[in-house]
């Protein structure tokens, strides 16, 4: 009954839309985000049958591979692309939080592992639970939780070395040890 | 472990007060409607998608040992990706852990948990060392290269495939050690070359 998954399909898509296209935001240039989003709405509908009752976790799942794919198609592209911009390199415009006042955070944020400054993105900015980070990255539970306690001490240390614009974080080291 | 608390609601402020996704803009009720329609106007269940055939799973392990471990892992050590550096991934010489009668069937469900699964292609065997294209992620940062330094296959039972140049691999690992950082590659059978099997059963885990 395409009638019905269609409308299946427009009200899961209201639902995940605006946390996904966030998700994706967050981790990837805007062309690359709107790339990989419109890929996830597909891969969801190949699936609409099976969509789950709690889409968050899930679909940020479809949507990180979806934008490994869309990174990796645009990394080939880039190799052409970059000689042309040692010729006339364009302009980028700051992103939203990317401003000064939080350059220590990004700066911090950077200093971190890859999987740290991962799990907390879900925690802080996708505000996902350790259960459900533990969804996302594949992980059990206990190991989510783990990684998310250790992330924190690590951006506490972090930001603690960053300077005093995030110093009264970095104060509350002593309780983490 | 304990959440929320206070030092932990201060990190999460100082985050999200630099969240990059802050002032983005919704999509418009319109917008959406137009992108619902133009996805819809493709078939559901296309090929690639969840509904490919599955058949006949890859069992390269003995099956019907339920209640033993569900999958061998062989340890693995991954460096932190980069865009141009290869993941670096060994697999020990020795049994990894698994014994000859410990796999299950291969499935989706098997796959699903982990973190990591693409599909490459062996570029170059130089020594004991295996490096891979990465042609496909499933899911993961596994970057543009992986290097997996291949097992003495005398040594042990590795789920018996082996690397050969030009090949296509697909490849899954996960973390089994909450304490380490290290991932472990799936085996018996969950990776190894590619054949429409295998290659279905893993759309199906991370489609």
């Amino acid at each position: 009954m395409p009638g019905t998954e269609q409308r299946t399909f427009d009200a899961f898509v209201r639902e995940i839309a605006e946390p996904v296209r966030r998700y994706l935001a967050r981790r990837t240039d805007p062309d690359t985000a709107e790339e990989a989003f419109a890929e996830t709405l597909l891969v969801c509908w190949r699936r609409v049958a099976d969509l789950p009752s709690e889409p968050l976790p899930w679909v940020f799942v479809v949507a990180r591979n979806c934008l490994a794919n869309a990174e990796r198609s645009r990394r080939r592209r880039d190799r052409l692309v970059h000689r042309l911009r040692t010729v006339e390199p364009p302009a980028v415009a700051p992103g939203p939080g990317d401003g000064p006042d939080h350059a220590p955070v990004h700066a911090a944020m950077a200093k971190l592992r890859a999987a740290d400054a991962e799990v907390l993105r879900l925690w802080a900015w996708e505000d996902l639970t350790p259960p459900q980070i533990a969804l996302v990255l594949g992980v059990s539970e206990n190991a989510a939780a783990i990684r998310l306690h250790r992330a924190k001490r690590r951006l506490r240390e972090a930001l603690g070395k960053a300077g005093p614009a995030a110093g009264h974080v970095g104060s509350e080291r002593r309780e983490q040890r | 472990m304990s959440e929320p608390n206070q030092p932990d609601q201060d990190l999460r402020a100082v985050l999200r007060s630099a969240d990059p996704a802050a002032s983005l803009t919704p999509l418009e009720h319109d917008r959406i409607t137009r992108m619902v329609n133009t996805t819809s106007s493709q078939p559901a269940g296309a090929p690639g998608a969840s509904r490919r055939p599955r058949r006949r799973p890859v069992l390269l392990g003995l099956a019907g040992a339920a209640g033993v471990a569900a999958a061998a892992f062989a340890v693995v050590s991954a460096l932190t990706p980069a865009a141009t550096a290869a993941t670096r991934i060994a697999l020990p010489a020795g049994d990894g852990g698994m014994a000859a009668g410990s796999c299950l069937a291969i499935s989706p469900e098997s796959l699903a948990p982990l973190p990591l699964a693409f599909q490459g292609a062996v570029q170059k065997v130089t020594g004991d060392v295996v490096t891979l294209e990465v042609t496909h992620v499933f899911r993961g940062e596994p970057g543009s290269t992986v290097e997996i330094e291949q097992p003495d296959l005398t040594a042990g039972d590795f789920s018996a495939f082996d690397f050969a140049v030009g090949q296509d691999y697909l490849i899954a690992a996960g973390d089994l050690d909450p304490a380490q950082p290290e991932l472990e590659v799936a085996l018996c059978g969950l990776s190894g070359p590619t054949s429409p099997e295998l290659r279905a059963v893993y759309e199906k885990a991370f489609g």
